[in-house]
């Protein structure tokens, strides 16, 4: 919360933002680039200007509808032109009439045209043409975060379908977008987004105040916005939560939290929110909610599997052989017998394959990636135990964590649970079981003292509360979850209060 | 973060990395586990069997002997005899020799019992030298002797020691040491027979196969085992193979007249394989005599068992842990030399006949 406080002095002294103070400095400045076009049209002794970058607008609308516009009153010579009349017949909807330098600057790099009389005073016209859609795709199904059940729509890199999308989803007047413009390059367009009357005013007024503090060049994602606002930088662990799905953040919006769109990113970021936060799958709910619990019971089961099953294994084959069940030791030794790395290497080596295999497979067009996962898993993995430089039981353990942490449905926390499988096998390469208890109790540490806009990070957990139990370690019926978050505050706590049904009490003979 | 902080953080990470080098490691393939351990005495000296399983090549385990005064160096010289290491993390069976047993435990355990690497491993006591018994092993499974033993003790009549049992027996007051007998029988075969039972760290006298049973009655909260006996009523005769499936025990000692008196109830809940000629049990007589005819030979039996330990001023029963329970003046010493003696013995039996298997056998 104190962050970003003492920002505004060192603002002033070292923005290298050119600032022009006159129109034709701005003009002239425009000129520089080849894609700024300025068309000049006699209309009744006046001269007029019309100057905009070719790139930025979009020439259907120019041509069809502005320039067409414009003809019409060149034969109109007697009458006197002025920007009133011009701006009053205008069939178009974002006009604005200034004289201001600095929005007139802003404003034609975003594609407004620029309409100004010669004689005219310092007053000219800005008419919104610009095209949003051009360069955007367009086609929004999810990339990352798939579900085989429920809808497959995703956010897309342009911000207003994006809340045209949300808002396709919640149709209610309670949802409140804000926009912000962050970034002194990039200029772009961030939105906020909550339900009035619902998420509590002090995170409203948290992410807000976070947004406006931000000074930054370039916004080239919303992750970096994340990355800005975060109440701890020093973490491995995301504490806002990003997704690309629709269904995923008007869920955490309906639940009281705050998200944040940015323009060109398909991605939203949502808080505050709680590490458990994280494994949830919309999928979940599309389920029936048995179903849906026991799969994020395993989901989280699986973070620990992921995390701890390779640094268990060089605990107890460098120093506990004690605890190894009498039936395990003969594959154990039979396989290690022929290895001539330590435990630690063997793992280490074997854990940075997995990931230079997700790295690559991340980075190569999808169809050859798809082979080269086959072409790695099998072949590499098969080949490097029959080159004795691991064994087959580590190979069974390596893969298995890795496929684990790839349950996690959201992307940033399956790379820190990644991440966290090396310190605990080097803690447990030092220390043995021991190693591996202090670093439990260190990122226990860390993760308690984590917060997320400024609300506790494990919050079923600390601070207990055992209703939250309901929709976070298990995703009980929609009768049992239709109350918001208590460690949110939201200011309207029921989401919708079930209908008792009327109890039957029929045999099923009685047909 | 200053700059002093971050030293101190950066020192303590280099601090661990080095001083990481002073762990000793016991990597899984590159020390010797064994898993049978044989102590027995030779010529004055300690002799140690050990046996080691070969799991990298797969091929039979290896027997290998040392002789030495005394355990520590008994250690030292089977390290001399091995390729690696030797460590006893996966020690599963510890047999000690019918010589070392009657000249005495004391040494070797208070040696091991030092040691926390040795898990909960069963320790039995043979007939003769642990050489004959862990070369029999050899060509068997790493781990048969201990499968024997631990099969032999969960259905087959033989008292749960283990490790942890004979620690509390050994060094508790109340009671003795029993462990079970393994020998080699004619065929060449390993087999358990029968239990030794101890005063103090010595060998007293050994006991039967039944007999341990009856112990195991007595003092196991596991019942499982096959007691038979004669059955010589009226006109039905035979011996009958009874399998105890569960029950209860319970044990006190009560004074009548100025005489301490152990009273034993034991409840047994049984299964009837096969059944002598006539004995119908569908007929109230025949299982009322029946039911009789077992409850009075387990309960003769346990008495003379009893008595046989009181002859020989042993308690692997527990007996004098249980007078301790409820006097506070109690002594170990004035116990066995005063009580124990002239203790009396009443074995209550109650036999309850759960199953009989399917069918009528005889109609």
């Amino acid at each position: 919360m104190v962050k970003n406080d003492t920002d505004s002095d060192t603002n002033t002294n070292q923005k290298p933002i050119v600032n022009h103070s006159t129109f034709k400095e701005v003009i002239d400045a425009a000129k520089k680039s080849n894609d700024f076009k300025e068309i000049r049209k006699n209309i009744s002794t006046s001269m007029v200007f019309i100057s905009y970058f070719n790139t930025l607008i979009d020439r259907d609308i120019m041509q069809k509808v502005l320039l067409p516009y414009i003809a019409d009153y060149e034969p109109r010579q007697n009458e006197v032109l002025d920007l009133h009349t011009f701006q009053k017949d205008l069939p178009l909807e974002d006009v604005v009439k200034t004289s201001d330098i600095k929005e007139i600057e802003d404003k034609i790099y975003k594609g407004y045209v620029l309409i100004k009389l010669e004689n005219a005073s310092d007053e000219c016209l800005l008419i919104n043409v610009s095209n949003s859609s051009t360069g955007m795709r367009q086609f929004n199904e999810t990339e990352n975060e798939f579900s085989v059940t429920g809808p497959k729509i995703g956010f897309v890199e342009n911000l207003d379908m994006n809340i045209s999308l949300l808002r396709k989803k919640l149709k209610s007047p309670l949802l409140v977008t804000e926009e912000l413009v962050i970034g002194t390059l990039s200029k772009t367009r961030v939105m906020m987004v909550y339900l009035d009357g619902i998420t509590n005013e002090e995170h409203i007024k948290t992410v807000r105040k976070r947004l406006s503090n931000i000074d930054f060049d370039i916004v080239w994602d919303v992750s970096a916005l994340d990355q800005i606002i975060s109440d701890n930088s020093n973490t491995p662990f995301p504490l806002y939560l990003t997704s690309e799905r629709i269904d995923r953040i008007s869920y955490t919006v309906s639940n009281g939290q705050v998200a944040i769109f940015s323009d060109g990113s398909p991605y939203a970021i949502s808080g505050p929110c709680t590490l458990l936060d994280f494994f949830i799958s919309p999928e979940d709910y599309y389920y029936n909610w048995i179903i849906g619990s026991l799969f994020r019971l395993i989901r989280i089961l699986g973070i620990f599997f992921s995390i701890f099953t390779s640094s268990i294994y060089v605990a107890v084959v460098t120093y506990h052989y004690e605890m190894i069940p009498g039936d395990l030791l003969g594959p154990l030794i039979k396989t290690r017998a022929n290895v001539p790395f330590p435990p630690l290497i063997e793992v280490i080596f074997l854990e940075i394959t997995i990931e230079l295999l997700r790295e690559a497979g991340a980075r190569l067009p999808s169809k050859i990636g798809q082979t080269l996962g086959i072409v790695g898993g099998i072949v590499i993995g098969q080949a490097a135990v029959a080159a004795s430089l691991t064994s087959n039981i580590l190979l069974i353990i390596v893969a298995l964590s890795a496929l684990a942490s790839f349950t996690t449905p959201i992307i940033t926390m399956s790379n820190s649970i990644r991440l966290l499988r090396f310190p605990f096998i080097i803690m447990s390469a030092l220390f043995g079981g021991l190693g591996i208890i202090l670093g439990i109790t260190i990122l226990l540490c860390h993760l308690f003292n984590l917060k997320s806009f400024g609300t506790p990070y494990m919050v079923p957990l600390y601070p207990f509360r055992i209703k939250n139990f309901n929709d976070s370690f298990l995703r009980l019926s929609y009768k049992k979850i239709n109350k918001r978050s208590d460690f949110l505050h939201p200011k309207l706590k029921m989401k919708y209060s079930p209908k008792e049904r009327e109890k039957r009490k029929e045999d099923i003979n009685d047909e | 973060m200053t700059n002093k902080k971050f030293a101190q953080r950066i020192g303590c990470v280099a601090l661990s990395l080095f001083l990481s080098g002073c762990i000793p490691k016991s990597i899984i393939d590159e020390v010797s586990l064994m898993h049978y351990i044989g102590f027995d005495r030779e010529k004055k000296m300690l002799k140690a069997s050990v046996v080691y399983p070969n799991y990298a090549t797969e091929g039979n385990s290896t027997l290998l002997t040392a002789e030495a005064k005394n355990p520590s160096s008994l250690q030292n010289e089977l390290g001399h005899k091995s390729q690696f290491e030797y460590e006893v993390g996966q020690l599963r069976v510890m047999i000690f020799g019918d010589k070392l047993s009657r000249y005495g435990l004391a040494d070797v355990l208070d040696t091991i019992c030092k040691d926390p690497k040795i898990g909960v491993i069963r320790i039995v006591i043979s007939d003769g030298s642990p050489d004959l018994i862990l070369r029999k092993t050899l060509n068997k499974s790493p781990l048969y002797l201990k499968n024997l033993i631990d099969k032999s003790i969960e259905d087959e009549g033989i008292p749960d020691i283990n490790l942890h049992v004979m620690y509390d027996q050994y060094f508790g007051s109340g009671i003795d040491m029993s462990f079970p007998n393994l020998k080699v029988d004619s065929k060449g075969d390993i087999k358990i027979d029968g239990m030794g039972i101890f005063k103090g760290d010595k060998l007293k006298f050994k006991i039967s196969d039944k007999e341990a049973f009856l112990l195991k009655l007595m003092m196991d909260r596991n019942k499982n085992g096959v007691y038979s006996f004669n059955l010589d009523k009226n006109e039905h005769k035979g011996n009958i193979g009874v399998r105890i499936l569960y029950g209860k025990h319970k044990v006190k000692v009560i004074k009548e007249g100025n005489q301490e008196k152990a009273k034993m109830d034991l409840t047994l809940n049984i299964k009837l394989e096969g059944l002598p000629k006539g004995v119908k049990l569908e007929k109230e007589r025949d299982l009322i005599l029946f039911k009789k005819a077992l409850q009075k030979s387990i309960s003769t039996e346990a008495e003379s068992l009893l008595k046989d330990f009181q002859a020989n001023g042993v308690d692997p029963v527990g007996l004098g842990r249980i007078y301790k329970v409820n006097r506070s003046n109690y002594s170990e010493q004035n116990f066995y030399k005063m009580i124990y003696r002239n203790m009396k013995f009443d074995v209550n039996t109650k036999i309850i006949v759960r199953q009989t298997g399917v069918g009528n056998i005889e109609s």
